[in-house]
C-alpha cells in the first residue's frame, strides 16, 4: 500500500482513505494510493514554508549535488520504475524507459544550471545620487505547488522539482490520482539522496479536494500546473486571490505541415511517432496533419502502411517485428471521449483510412487501433477539439499560406512543425504559425534545452531551458546610494 | 470638449454620454469628455486589431525612431500637458512637469532598446539539429491605468509594449482622462499609424470589463488597487490572459542609528508626501531605531512643516490636494484610528483653514507618533499625505516588523554598515530595497511587488519580455547540401 511523503516521512491521508490503482491494460488492481483532502495539503505546506529558509540558504553546490545523488539513485532502479509506470500508466516498457530517462536528463540538466544563476548591476543616472548603482537580485519565490498530469506522470514532474530544487524553493507535488505510484517511489529517492524534510513533498488525492486546497492555500506562492485548458482557467481563477504566479502548461492541436520538397520518409516517420507516441496522450503531438497535394498521396499511403503496424497490447510485453506495441488508453473516458470525436468526424463525411476500432477480443484493457483519418470537415470535432488518443486528421493544402491559415486556426498554440527544405517555407512558417515551439524536419520534441510554453489558449509560461529557472525567481531590485 | 480617441480619430462615444472633469483643488469644471461603452471599447479592440498586422512587422528601428519622434513632440508641448495634468489630477505644477518628463525619458528608454531586442540560440543535441528562440509581439494590449500618475504610469505600458509591436488600447481613470488623451493624440501627430495606440474613457464596469473579457486582447497591464487587481486576474483567466499587475503596497523605511540623519529625514519627507502621499510607491511606515528617534523626528517635524499646501497652478505649492472627497475621507478615518489606539500627532492630522482650501480636497501632511501596529494606518495602505512613526529597539526587529504585511512593493534601509545594508537587501519582503537612497523609480532597473503588490514588471530592459512571447523553433537538417 503505498503512501504519501511529507514531512521526510511517509504518511496515510488524514481521513485514512485510500483508493485503487488500477492498470489500464487488464483492470487489475497494482495497489491502493492515498485518497488525501485540504488537511494533507495543509500539511505538506506547512513542512514546505518551513523548511524554505534553511534551504534557501543552502549552498547551490550542494542542492546540485543532492540532485545527482537523487538522480544515481533512480538510475541503479529504473527498470523495476518503468515496469511500475508501464503498469499504472499503460505505456509500452520502452516508452517508460524513455520517460525516466528524459526526466533525468531535465534534473541534471538543472543540477548543471545551478552553480550558473546570475543576477545583474546597472549603473543608474546620477541625476538624484551621484555614484549610486542597481543590483537584480533573484530570490527564490518560496512554497511551489506543482500539479502533474497522469500522461507523463515522471518528466512533467521533473519539469517542475528540477527547477524549484535548484532555485532554492521547497515543492509539493500533486501526481493524478490515477498515476501516484512510479511518482511516490522517485519522489522517496530524491529524498533519499539527503534532502531535508519539507523540500520535497508528495501528496496524492483528487484534483477537485486536495488540488484545490493546494492551489488556494495562502502560504503556496506559485502553481506550476501541467493539465487541461478548463484546469488551467480555474488554477489562474484561484490564484488570483493572492497574485500567486502561475505557470500553465495546458492543451495542445499541434499542426504538422509537410511541404511538395520534404524528405517524406522521415516526415512520415515525424508524424507517425508524434502521433502515437504515448498512445496520443500527449500535450505536445501532432494532431493536425496539412499535405502539400503533390504529396498526398504517397505520403498517406506510406503513413496507413505504418500505422496498420501498431498492434495494441499490455505495454510489458513486446510486438513480434515488423508491429509496433501500442499500450492502451490511460481510462475507459478518456477511449470514449476519442471514439465520440472520430464519429462525429464520421457523420461529418470522413473517410477511416485504418484503424479507429476496438480490437477483438481485449474488453480488459482500454485499446483502441490507432486510426488515420482523410476527408475530415473543419467543423469536425477532431478538428476543433483536442485529440487526446491515437487518432489523425488529415488535409490536403495547395500552397503554404493556406496551410499556415489553416493551421493558426484554432483556439491553441502549443507546437507546430513544418517539413521542408525550402529556406523562405521554414522562416515564414517560423514567423506565421502562432504557436509556442516549431519544428524544422523535426519530430516535435520537448528539449530540456528549449524553452517549451504555449500561446493563446495553451498557456502561460514556460518550462525546460534556463528560463523555466526564472519562474521560480522573483528579481528585485536593489539601489545602493549615498557612496560619495 | 475631450473625445475617445479610435482608429486615428477623435470621436464622440455610440451612446453620447458625457462626463465632467472636475479641479481638485477648486471644484471647477476643467473639461467634459466622452464616455465610452463596451461597443466603443469593441470597436478600438478591433482597429487596434487590425493595426496589429501591420505595426508587428514594422522593423524594431523604425518602431524606435518613432517612438524618439513621439518623446520629443510630448516634450513639446510638455507646459500645456503639464498644465492640463495639474488641472485635472491636483499635484503641483513642479511634479506635473516631472511626471510629464518622466513619461518621455520612458519613451526614450525603450526607443533607445529598439537595436538592441535579442532572441537566443541553443546548441542541441548533435550537430544535425539547433534550436533558436524568437521573440514575438503579443498582439492588442489593454493599458488600465489610475489616477495618480495619468501619463506615467501609461508610458510604462505602451512604451515597451509598442515598442515590442503591440497595439493598445488604453483605460485612463474616470477622473483623469483628459491629459491622456492629449498625449495620445499628439503621439498620433507624430507618426503612430491609426489603430495602433487607441484610448478610450468610461467606468471600469463597462470599459474595464470590455478590455478584460474580449478574447482579440492578449494582455493587460494594469495599475490600481489590489482589490482590482484581483478581479483582472480572475478575469483573465478565461481567456488564459498575459497579465502585469502593479498594485498597492506599504513600504517600509528603515533608519538605524548610523544613518546619514540629513539626508533620511529628506527622503522620508519626499517619500511620503509627494503627489500628497497618493503613490503606489512611498514611503508608508517609519520604522526608526530608539537612540535616533528624537533627532530624526524632530528634524522631520520642521522639514514637514515647511511644506506648503494650495492649489497645484501656484507656484509656491509643495502639495496639492487629495485627488477625491472619498480618497480625503479615507485617509482621515485611518489618521483618526490611530489616535484613538493611542497614536500621537506631531503635526498635520487636519484640514488647512482658510477661504483658498475651502473648495478643494485639501489635507495638511501629517505626521503620527507612537502608532500601534493593529492601527489601520500601518495595516492598510495610507494613500495620502499621512506618515505613521514606529520605534524599534534592533535591525532584526525593525526587519520582522517592516516584512509583517500582506504587500511587498518597495522598501529603504538608511544605515552605513554594510552587513546591515546586504542583510536588508536580501531579507526585506519587497519588489524594490533602497539602500541609502531615496525611493525613487529608475527606467532601468526592473519594477514589481511580491506578495500582494503584484505581479510582473515594468521598467527596465525586463519590460519588453512581458510584452513578447518568445517561440521555440527547432531546424532539423535534411541532407548534406
Amino acid at each position: 500500500m503505498a503512501k504519501m511523503y511529507i514531512n521526510g516521512e511517509w504518511v496515510d491521508a488524514q481521513s485514512g482513505v485510500t483508493t485503487e490503482i488500477r492498470n489500464p491494460s487488464n483492470g487489475a488492481v497494482i495497489d491502493t494510493a492515498p485518497s488525501g483532502d485540504a488537511r494533507d495539503a495543509a500539511a505538506a505546506v506547512e513542512s514546505a514554508k518551513n523548511a524554505f529558509k534553511a534551504w534557501a540558504a543552502t549552498a547551490v553546490e550542494e542542492r546540485a549535488r543532492l540532485i545527482n545523488k537523487g538522480v544515481a539513485l533512480v538510475k541503479e532502479q529504473i527498470k523495476d520504475l518503468a515496469g511500475l509506470l508501464t503498469k499504472e500508466q499503460g505505456k509500452p516498457f520502452m516508452e517508460s524507459m524513455g520517460e525516466i530517462n528524459h526526466f533525468l536528463h531535465g534534473m541534471e540538466f538543472y543540477a548543471g544550471l545551478a552553480t550558473k544563476v546570475r543576477g545583474q548591476q546597472v549603473p543608474l543616472p546620477p541625476s538624484m545620487n551621484p555614484n549610486s548603482y542597481g543590483v537584480i537580485m533573484k530570490q527564490p519565490v518560496g512554497v511551489c505547488a506543482g500539479i502533474v498530469p497522469w500522461n507523463f506522470p515522471i518528466t512533467l514532474m521533473g519539469t517542475k522539482v528540477g527547477p524549484a530544487m535548484v532555485a532554492g524553493c521547497p515543492i509539493i507535488i500533486k501526481p493524478a490520482s490515477s498515476t501516484p505510484l512510479t511518482t511516490l517511489k522517485i519522489i522517496g529517492l530524491l529524498n533519499e539522496a539527503g534532502i531535508p524534510p519539507g523540500v520535497l513533498n508528495c501528496v496524492v488525492g483528487s484534483g477537485s479536494t486536495l488540488g484545490e486546497a493546494l492551489v488556494k492555500h495562502s502560504d503556496v506562492r506559485r502553481v506550476a500546473l501541467t493539465g487541461s485548458s478548463e484546469t488551467g482557467k480555474s488554477v489562474m481563477q484561484l490564484a488570483a486571490p493572492y497574485f500567486k504566479r502561475v505557470t500553465l502548461e495546458l492543451g495542445g492541436s499541434d499542426p504538422m505541415i509537410v511541404c511538395p520538397d520534404a524528405d517524406i520518409s522521415k516526415a512520415v516517420s515525424g508524424a507517425m511517432i508524434g502521433r502515437y507516441w504515448n498512445a496520443g496522450q500527449a500535450c505536445l503531438a501532432v494532431k493536425r496533419l496539412y499535405l502539400f497535394e503533390e504529396i498526398y498521396d504517397e505520403f498517406v499511403e506510406k503513413l496507413v502502411a505504418k500505422v496498420g503496424r501498431y498492434e495494441p497490447g499490455d505495454g510489458m510485453s513486446k510486438a513480434e517485428k515488423p508491429f509496433i506495441r501500442m499500450g492502451p488508453l490511460h481510462t475507459a473516458a478518456q477511449r470514449d471521449e476519442v471514439e465520440a470525436q472520430l464519429k462525429d468526424a464520421v457523420d461529418k463525411g470522413a473517410e477511416v483510412l485504418v484503424g479507429g476500432n476496438r480490437p477483438d477480443g481485449m474488453s480488459e484493457g482500454h485499446f483502441f487501433k490507432p486510426a488515420v483519418v482523410a476527408n475530415v470537415n473543419e467543423t469536425s470535432k477532431l478538428v476543433t477539439e483536442e485529440v487526446f488518443g491515437p487518432v489523425l486528421p488529415v488535409f490536403k493544402v495547395t500552397e503554404l499560406d493556406e496551410a499556415i491559415a489553416k493551421a493558426n486556426n484554432t483556439e491553441w498554440g502549443l507546437g507546430a512543425s513544418i517539413w521542408t527544405n525550402n529556406m523562405k517555407y521554414a522562416n515564414k512558417a517560423a514567423r506565421e504559425i502562432q504557436s509556442g515551439m516549431l519544428w524544422v524536419n523535426q519530430l516535435h520534441f520537448g528539449y530540456d534545452e528549449m524553452p517549451f510554453g504555449g500561446i493563446k489558449a495553451s498557456g502561460i509560461g514556460h518550462e525546460h531551458g534556463p528560463e523555466a529557472l526564472d519562474y521560480y525567481f522573483e528579481p528585485k531590485s536593489v539601489v545602493f546610494g549615498g557612496l560619495e | 470638449m475631450a473625445h475617445m480617441f479610435v482608429d486615428g480619430e477623435s470621436v464622440g462615444g455610440s451612446s453620447g454620454k458625457v462626463a465632467e472633469i472636475y479641479n481638485p483643488a477648486t471644484g471647477e469644471v476643467v473639461d467634459s469628455v466622452s464616455i465610452g461603452t463596451r461597443e466603443d471599447v469593441r470597436r478600438a479592440i478591433d482597429s487596434a486589431d487590425k493595426a496589429f498586422e501591420k505595426w508587428s512587422k514594422v522593423p524594431f528601428a523604425k518602431r524606435g525612431e518613432l517612438l524618439f519622434r513621439t518623446a520629443r513632440a510630448i516634450l513639446q508641448n510638455e507646459e500645456d500637458l503639464a498644465n492640463l495634468l495639474t488641472l485635472e489630477q491636483g499635484k503641483p505644477l513642479r511634479e506635473a512637469h516631472r511626471e510629464i518628463k518622466r513619461f518621455a525619458h520612458t519613451l526614450e528608454h525603450y526607443a533607445g532598446l529598439a537595436k538592441n531586442v535579442r532572441g537566443g540560440y541553443v546548441p542541441l543535441l548533435d550537430e544535425t539539429r539547433y534550436g533558436m528562440i524568437i521573440k514575438k509581439p503579443l498582439g492588442v494590449c489593454g493599458a488600465i491605468v489610475p489616477w495618480n500618475f495619468p501619463t506615467s504610469l501609461m508610458g510604462n505600458k505602451i512604451a515597451p509594449g509598442l515598442l515590442a509591436g503591440n497595439t493598445f488600447v488604453v483605460k485612463p481613470a474616470g477622473t483623469t482622462p483628459l491629459t491622456a488623451i492629449r498625449v495620445v493624440q499628439i503621439m498620433h501627430d507624430a507618426g503612430i499609424p491609426d489603430g495602433v495606440l487607441n484610448i478610450v474613457a468610461g467606468p471600469g464596469s463597462e470599459v474595464g470589463r470590455e478590455i478584460i473579457e474580449n478574447p482579440k486582447v492578449r494582455k493587460i497591464g494594469f495599475t490600481g488597487a489590489t482589490d482590482t487587481g484581483r478581479l483582472v486576474m480572475a478575469g483573465a483567466a478565461a481567456e488564459i490572459k498575459r497579465v502585469t499587475l502593479e498594485l498597492g503596497g506599504s513600504d517600509p523605511m528603515i533608519v538605524c542609528d548610523d544613518a546619514d540623519i540629513d539626508r533620511a529625514v529628506s527622503a522620508a519627507s519626499v517619500g511620503r508626501f509627494f503627489n500628497c502621499g497618493q503613490a503606489c510607491l512611498a514611503v508608508k511606515r517609519l520604522y526608526l531605531f530608539e537612540n535616533i528617534a528624537d533627532e530624526f523626528i524632530d528634524k522631520l517635524v520642521t522639514k514637514v512643516k515647511k511644506l506648503r499646501v494650495g492649489n497645484g497652478m501656484d507656484p509656491k505649492t509643495t502639495i496639492g490636494p487629495l485627488h477625491s472627497a472619498s480618497q480625503r475621507d479615507e485617509v482621515e478615518a485611518q489618521v483618526q484610528d490611530a489616535i484613538d489606539k493611542g497614536g500621537k500627532a506631531l503635526v498635520g492630522a487636519k484640514r488647512p483653514t482658510g477661504s483658498e482650501y475651502e473648495k478643494g480636497h485639501f489635507y495638511l501632511p501629517t505626521l503620527i507618533a507612537h502608532v500601534e501596529d493593529n492601527s489601520r494606518m500601518v495595516q492598510e495602505e495610507v494613500f495620502g499625505p499621512a506618515l505613521p512613526i514606529m520605534l524599534v529597539s534592533s535591525f532584526d526587529e525593525a526587519i520582522k516588523r517592516a516584512n509583517n504585511h500582506i504587500y511587498g512593493l518597495g522598501s529603504s534601509i538608511w544605515t552605513r554598515n554594510v552587513d546591515r545594508a546586504n542583510e536588508a537587501a536580501y531579507r526585506l519582503d519587497a519588489g524594490y530595497t533602497w539602500v541609502n537612497s531615496a525611493q525613487i523609480i529608475f527606467d532601468e532597473m526592473p519594477f514589481g511587488g511580491a506578495k500582494q503588490s503584484g505581479l510582473g514588471k515594468e521598467h527596465g530592459s525586463e519590460a519588453i519580455d512581458y510584452y513578447m512571447e518568445t517561440k521555440s523553433v527547432v531546424f532539423g537538417k535534411n541532407e548534406t547540401p
